[in-house]
């Protein structure tokens, strides 16, 4: 099953935890933050490749944090998403448990959506 | 770096930047490829400066990815330069206001246009270029123009002291004895400054001192305050990381092109850098903090709090610097020859400037305030559209470009003058 990289930004250091913390522990697999000119810490990051299967878990934990406006933005695959909506992350996980539904997903030629 | 790597930055930098459209990377110029080397070298870890054309002034340092990553656009350098060189003419205190106010606007132009309040970022994005002082508008402030002076260790400064400090938050400390003995030693000038606070001119809040007490206190344990002492001891690593990086780079470069290193001009240059830098900081972290409505004692308390912060860096910076000193100086002079003659520069350019830095921060403040009131964005639409015409009929190349990277950014959003402003620019 191909990899994918997962990539968002959160508005604090907690909501990036339990991303992370949804996703199975692996070295490719890093929390970031960005530090401002004044040296605060503003956004939180999870930057992570995962398998097809492991998105399924961390798009569920961004979904609740997406309607509590914590995330700034997501990119899975190709799809990227600012300010992202509850909709549209329900639109997400549905197109990855179809993935995972469908055997064709499995192949390592399978192109990203 | 990985493939990898350079798509979170590029996903990051969107974000960050805002803007509905994605923001360009650019190349950066050697003098930074240079300073990533170097900086990479004190450091111990590779160094990635990444550039992105935007209007946005900005410059940030991220982590979690391979390398020690800092994002820039070049405007941040842009705009530091063409300020510092303005805060060094000649110019009158209320001219030095003026400046401060527009430094202010550009800042919170960006915040704006960040947050998608494209109607109040378009005025404020058009009084900060129409109303500024005739002192720091033109060309020359291109990135690319100010590569090219001929001066090569203020260039060197200029250009490369912000990127370093941001690197300098990758300093890591293995032995921890040592930051708890400078957090000490930021604690108790912490206590000196409160206790100085409504003593300046330029800095009206008096905190009584069982309120100073009591401030220190929260600082300590709340991570997050701008007092907070392990926060002003990463700013202060950041700081003399710079420095360093910045000694060593000038060395070279002056080396490279047949000048005579001096550590002292190299030291007056990055002194003058910092000031500008925390100015820049304090117009961002100001601008950042309108329209959260405060009452009137919390936001000349919460500037406070950043002054306070920049006056301990600056004092432990200067107590730090002697350690610094030692590696640099030239052969035929001892080390406390070199320390006091450097120290004694700093002093004197401290002395001349003062009064400037003053007006400067006089100037910010009252943009704050009148941010704050609402009156940043309450400019006459139609005014500021006539007046944008002129300027463009005249054929100002840079306001132009800055224009047109404003509709940029802006894109397809809608609000009221934004169809008409396009039009006039062409975009």
């Amino acid at each position: 099953m191909s990899d994918i990289v997962l990539s968002a930004v959160l508005s604090d250091r907690e909501a990036a935890e339990s991303v992370v913390s949804m996703l199975p522990s692996s070295e490719r697999t890093s929390l970031g933050s960005v530090r401002a000119l004044d040296g605060t810490v503003g956004e939180w990051l999870v930057l992570a490749t995962v398998a097809v299967n492991a998105v399924v878990p961390a798009l569920a934990a961004l979904r609740d944090l997406i309607e509590a406006k914590r995330v700034k933005s997501i990119k899975i695959g190709d799809v990227e998403i600012n300010n992202p909506s509850r909709e549209q992350a329900d639109r997400l996980l549905e197109l990855y448990e179809a993935r995972l539904d469908d055997p064709r997903s499995a192949s390592p030629d399978d192109p990203h959506d | 770096m990985t493939r990898t790597d350079r798509e979170h930055i590029t996903f990051l930098a969107r974000t960050i930047l805002g803007g509905s459209r994605p923001a360009a990377r650019v190349r950066s110029p050697p003098l930074l490829a240079r300073l990533a080397d170097k900086a990479s070298f004190l450091l111990g870890t590779e160094v990635t400066l990444v550039g992105f054309a935007s209007q946005i002034p900005d410059i940030f340092a991220l982590s979690g990815l391979t390398t020690a990553v800092v994002v820039y656009t070049p405007r941040f350098i842009e705009l530091t330069t063409a300020y510092r060189f303005a805060l060094l003419t000649k110019a009158s205190a209320s001219e030095r206001r003026a400046l401060a106010r527009t430094f202010f606007s550009e800042m919170l132009s960006a915040k704006l246009v960040r947050e998608g309040s494209v109607d109040a970022a378009l005025r404020v994005f058009l009084a900060s270029w129409l109303h500024a002082p005739p002192l720091m508008l033109g060309s020359q402030w291109r990135l690319d123009s100010i590569l090219q002076d001929q001066h090569v260790t203020q260039l060197t400064v200029v250009v490369g002291y912000g990127l370093a400090h941001e690197v300098g938050h990758f300093v890591t400390f293995p032995d921890q004895s040592t930051p708890a003995m400078l957090i000490d030693s930021i604690d108790r000038t912490l206590v000196h400054v409160l206790a100085s606070m409504g003593d300046r001119p330029g800095r009206p809040v008096r905190i009584s001192p069982s309120d100073q007490a009591d401030l220190a206190a929260h600082a300590r344990q709340t991570p997050d305050h701008p007092l907070n002492p392990r926060h002003i001891f990463d700013e202060v690593a950041a700081d003399l990381f710079a420095w360093d990086v910045m000694f060593n780079l000038a060395h070279d470069v002056a080396m490279d092109s047949g000048m005579q290193y001096d550590p002292i001009p190299v030291a007056c240059e990055i002194y003058v850098q910092m000031m500008v830098i925390y100015f820049a900081e304090r117009a961002e972290v100001n601008s950042r903090n309108v329209g959260t409505r405060p009452t009137d004692w919390d936001s000349a308390t919460r500037y406070a709090f950043h002054d306070a912060s920049v006056e301990v860096r600056s004092r432990m910076v200067g107590m730090l610097l002697a350690e610094l000193f030692a590696a640099h100086y030239p052969a035929g002079r001892t080390r406390e020859a070199m320390k006091d003659a450097i120290v004694a520069s700093l002093a004197e350019l401290d002395l001349i400037l003062r009064p400037d830095f003053r007006e400067f921060e006089r100037g910010i403040s009252s943009a704050m305030q009148a941010a704050d009131r609402g009156d940043a964005i309450d400019q006459d639409m139609v005014d500021l559209l006539g007046a944008a015409t002129l300027r463009l009929a005249k054929g100002d190349e840079y306001f132009t470009q800055d224009a047109r990277e404003f509709c940029r950014l802006v894109g397809e959003t809608e609000a009221p003058g934004m169809h008409i402003f396009r039009g006039l620019v062409g975009k």
